[in-house]
């Protein structure tokens, strides 16, 4: 399935730091409940309240896929989507070094934990009510901070007025 | 073995120093119990030796977590504290608690600790990925909660852990300590912390890479999905809207003020913190672990006399009026304040805050004098003087002695009229708003296993109006079968607001465990077993249907004024309490299971240990 230029994007500032997305994601795509065999992270600065989720963003040029020895990383260029081939992997954790998020992460028994959009169909986008997760066309990402830029400038000029 | 389990118990002996794992008993059985207050109040009643006392090295202190603890079902961070009472000293002891600890510990690879024993030294565990420590606690010993967390956390390298710990009320023993973890939560009822404290056990900690299998993980996930917008929905998700839930009560009459005393007064008191809450205190939410919600939440004060201030506070108001409103204190940054003080020393604001409202209006009335008080002036809304008597309370010291004792016996101890004044069941705290006039919840409160707590769901509690004692024993009695089998599986009671029911617990259980043909009957069932096991341990240890009448005069009482004015339970107590045991399938005149209703659970076996 292809994710038609879709993006999952973050808002920290809307992050509560749940974890129900870390849960989620590691029961619907590992079978099991987990804060770390999860595809995304979720990093708690209490005394701060500041959450931040962290996530695969599919880059245009991953770096993880410039590293990967056996080129077991791929960029689809159907999807968009950055894929992991199982069979080509070797378990070198090169690519979890090269993640400018550190982003991607490893399964004890060897696979990398990396996000490929549920192919589609993001389950933790589901699960994270307070809205940090949201998955959009690449229009729509940076809609929300225009909408709201525009509406700072109206109100400015309206009180101009 | 099932899905949603990690399969391991760990068995600790605080006396001979040593730690253990034992597996988690079989699936047959698991069904029966499935979780938390199910399988610990089963441990309980097997293990607690005859003839122990609450504060004696055997009695065992349970913590444990159900099957869906730690997935992806909403509010999905129950963990249970079970023991023998500290507080009424003759009843079970139930406590829930959340935040993230259970979670934590089933990541750890442990369904649940098992601590009997006393060590000679102060104490605390580490439990981590599949391993357990007793490391010494000296340097923690006599610190509150908070500081404790925060020590214990450096002290094991590991600052995402979570640490369930005890303050000073728990170290010197007192009915009504607590055991706080994550800053905002507090196993608060059943004298746990008391027990903990007796143990010299001060905190445990957990931290774990692990992971709970789910045996239908596709089922789960649509469960879920569906039922967490419902929850988050209805509970309104953010805390200044929770915040506002405070006011409503005041607007309903429940919010517990000045000692039950001025039930209209609660109005002001909820709309000026609600008030403050959209200005100068600002609340953050600090959910538990899967929680679509956050009911718990920081409260930030920004500006005034108290300004930097930071309570972290839980989202049911109990805390709030025990430590504050029964005292008639009302500003809300001191409200934030005083509730944050009782949250620190690890203790049961439900509880030890109706013993400190009861000398407030002993004193108000000349029945106690400053020479009683140790110099203190126990004038309604004093916050400082509040404090002060507070502090001297968790110490026993001086006039605190007589208010350590609960306020039942400290008003046995006060003399004259005082008992008339006390607020209690059983001589100990319950879920504390002014629920007079909601006959339901009344009845819920009175006759619940584990001392007075919510055991069932009256749905009256937050009626507006006073409702009727027509029909309550029927609905509590059923509905006790409901909350008690929520009670067993590891998810937040608050996730049912929305819709959500014992059917779709059943469907997310039946996705987790992978258990085929579950039925709603046999979840039914699961919650009786445990208000039978408690009701069995509880005459075992000498409860009569004279303790389930031990609701105290101002209880049973009719307000003089607000919503619930003219209503008294008083007429209608032993007929409902009576008709309560019918529906059970007890003897309506004592309270005692039928035989015929322990074997329909499979719990002939328990017959035995009736008086
Ligand atoms: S589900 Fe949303 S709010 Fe919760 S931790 Fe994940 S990103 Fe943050
Ligand atoms: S999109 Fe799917 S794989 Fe990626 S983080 Fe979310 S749940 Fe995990």
């Amino acid at each position: 399935m292809a994710n038609n230029g879709r993006a999952l994007v973050l808002d920290p500032l809307k992050c509560t730091g749940c974890h129900s997305c870390e849960v989620a994601c590691s029961t619907a795509r590992e079978g099991a409940s987990s804060l770390v065999r999860s595809r995304i992270r979720v990093l708690a600065f209490e005394a701060d309240d500041f959450n931040c989720p962290i996530v695969c963003q599919q880059c245009q040029t991953p770096y993880c896929a410039l590293v990967c020895p056996t080129r077991a990383l791929v960029k689809n260029a159907d999807t968009g989507i950055v894929d992991w081939v199982q069979s080509k992997c070797v378990g070198c954790k090169m690519c979890l070094v090269a993640c400018p998020f550190g982003a991607l992460n490893m399964a004890d028994g060897g696979n990398v934990l990396k996000c490929d959009l549920c192919q589609g169909d993001p389950v933790c986008v589901r699960f994270c009510q307070p809205g940090a997760l949201s998955y959009g066309t690449l229009d729509e990402v940076g809609g929300g901070q225009r909408v709201k830029f525009a509406q700072t400038m109206k109100q400015a000029q309206l009180k101009e007025v | 073995m099932a899905g949603g389990y990690s399969g391991k118990l760990l068995r600790v002996d605080l006396t001979a120093g040593t730690v253990r794992d034992e597996p988690l008993p079989g699936d047959d059985v698991l069904r029966k119990y499935v979780g938390c207050v199910g399988l610990g109040v089963k441990t309980l009643c097997e293990e607690l030796p005859p003839g122990a006392k609450p504060l004696d090295p055997s009695n065992p202190l349970i913590f444990m977590t159900g099957p869906l603890t730690g997935t992806p079902v909403p509010g999905a961070s129950n963990c249970c504290v079970i023991t023998y009472n500290a507080e009424t000293g003759f009843t079970a002891g139930t406590a829930h608690t959340h935040g993230q600890f259970g979670p934590q510990l089933k990541y750890a690879g442990y369904d649940g600790i098992v601590v009997t024993g006393a060590s000679p030294r102060p104490v605390f565990l580490w439990v981590h990925d599949g391993k357990a420590e007793i490391r010494d606690a000296g340097k923690v010993w006599g610190k509150d909660t908070h500081e404790t967390e925060d020590l214990v956390k450096a002290e094991v390298g590991e600052p995402r852990a979570s640490v369930a710990a005890i303050g000073p009320a728990g170290e010197n023993l007192l009915g009504g300590a607590s055991i706080e973890n994550d800053k905002h939560h507090l196993a608060a009822a059943g004298g746990v912390g008391a027990v903990m404290g007796s143990k010299k056990l001060k905190a445990v900690a957990a931290f774990g890479h692990g992971a709970i299998p789910v045996a239908r993980p596709k089922d789960l996930i649509e469960v879920t999905a569906a039922w967490r917008p419902a929850s988050a929905a209805a509970r309104q998700n953010t805390p200044a809207l929770i915040t506002k839930r405070w006011a409503f009560f005041g607007d309903i009459g429940v919010l517990a003020t000045k000692n039950l005393l001025a039930p209209a007064q609660g109005k002001d008191i909820g709309h000026k913190y609600a008030d403050a809450c959209l200005t100068y205190i600002k609340p953050v939410g600090k959910p538990c672990l899967s929680c679509p919600v956050a009911c718990s939440y920081k409260a930030k004060v920004t500006s005034g006399p108290r300004q930097g201030l930071v309570g972290t506070l839980g989202g049911g108001g109990e805390s709030m009026e025990g430590a504050a409103a029964m005292v008639g204190v009302s500003d809300p940054a001191d409200v934030v304040w005083i509730t944050d003080l009782y949250d620190r020393l690890g203790m049961n604001a439900s509880s030890v805050g109706c013993a400190i409202s009861l000398a407030f209006e002993c004193y108000e009335r000349g029945l106690l004098t400053r020479e009683d008080t140790d110099g203190l002036e126990l004038r309604w809304g004093n916050v400082e003087v509040a404090a002060a008597l507070v502090k001297k309370v968790v110490a026993r010291e001086g006039f605190g002695k007589v208010l350590a004792e609960g306020p039942k016996k400290a008003a046995e101890l006060i003399g004259g009229e005082a008992p008339k004044y006390a607020v209690h069941m059983k001589g100990a705290g319950f879920n504390l708003h002014d629920w007079r006039g909601r006959y339901a919840k009344m009845l819920d409160q009175t006759v619940s296993g584990a001392g007075p707590r919510h055991e069932s769901m009256a749905p009256d509690g937050f009626s507006p109006t006073p409702t009727k004692i027509e029909g309550a024993a029927e609905t509590i009695a059923k509905t006790q079968r409901s909350k008690l089998f929520k009670d067993c599986v590891g998810s937040c009671m608050f996730m049912w607001t929305g819709g959500a029911s014992v059917a779709t617990e059943m469907r997310a259980l039946a996705a987790v465990t992978g258990w085929e043909g579950l039925t709603e009957d046999e979840m039914l069932a699961v919650g009786s077993r445990v208000a039978n096991m408690e009701r069995v341990f509880n005459m075992a240890h000498g409860l009569t249907i004279a303790d389930d009448l031990d609701m105290s005069p101002r209880m049973q009482e009719a307000p003089a004024e607000g919503p619930a004015k003219g209503h008294s339970m008083a007429p209608y107590l032993k007929g409902a309490v009576m008709d309560y045991y019918r529906f059970m399938g007890w003897e309506p005149e004592t309270g005692r299971p039928l035989p015929q209703t322990l074997a329909r659970l499979g719990l002939e076996h328990m017959a035995t240990q009736l008086p």
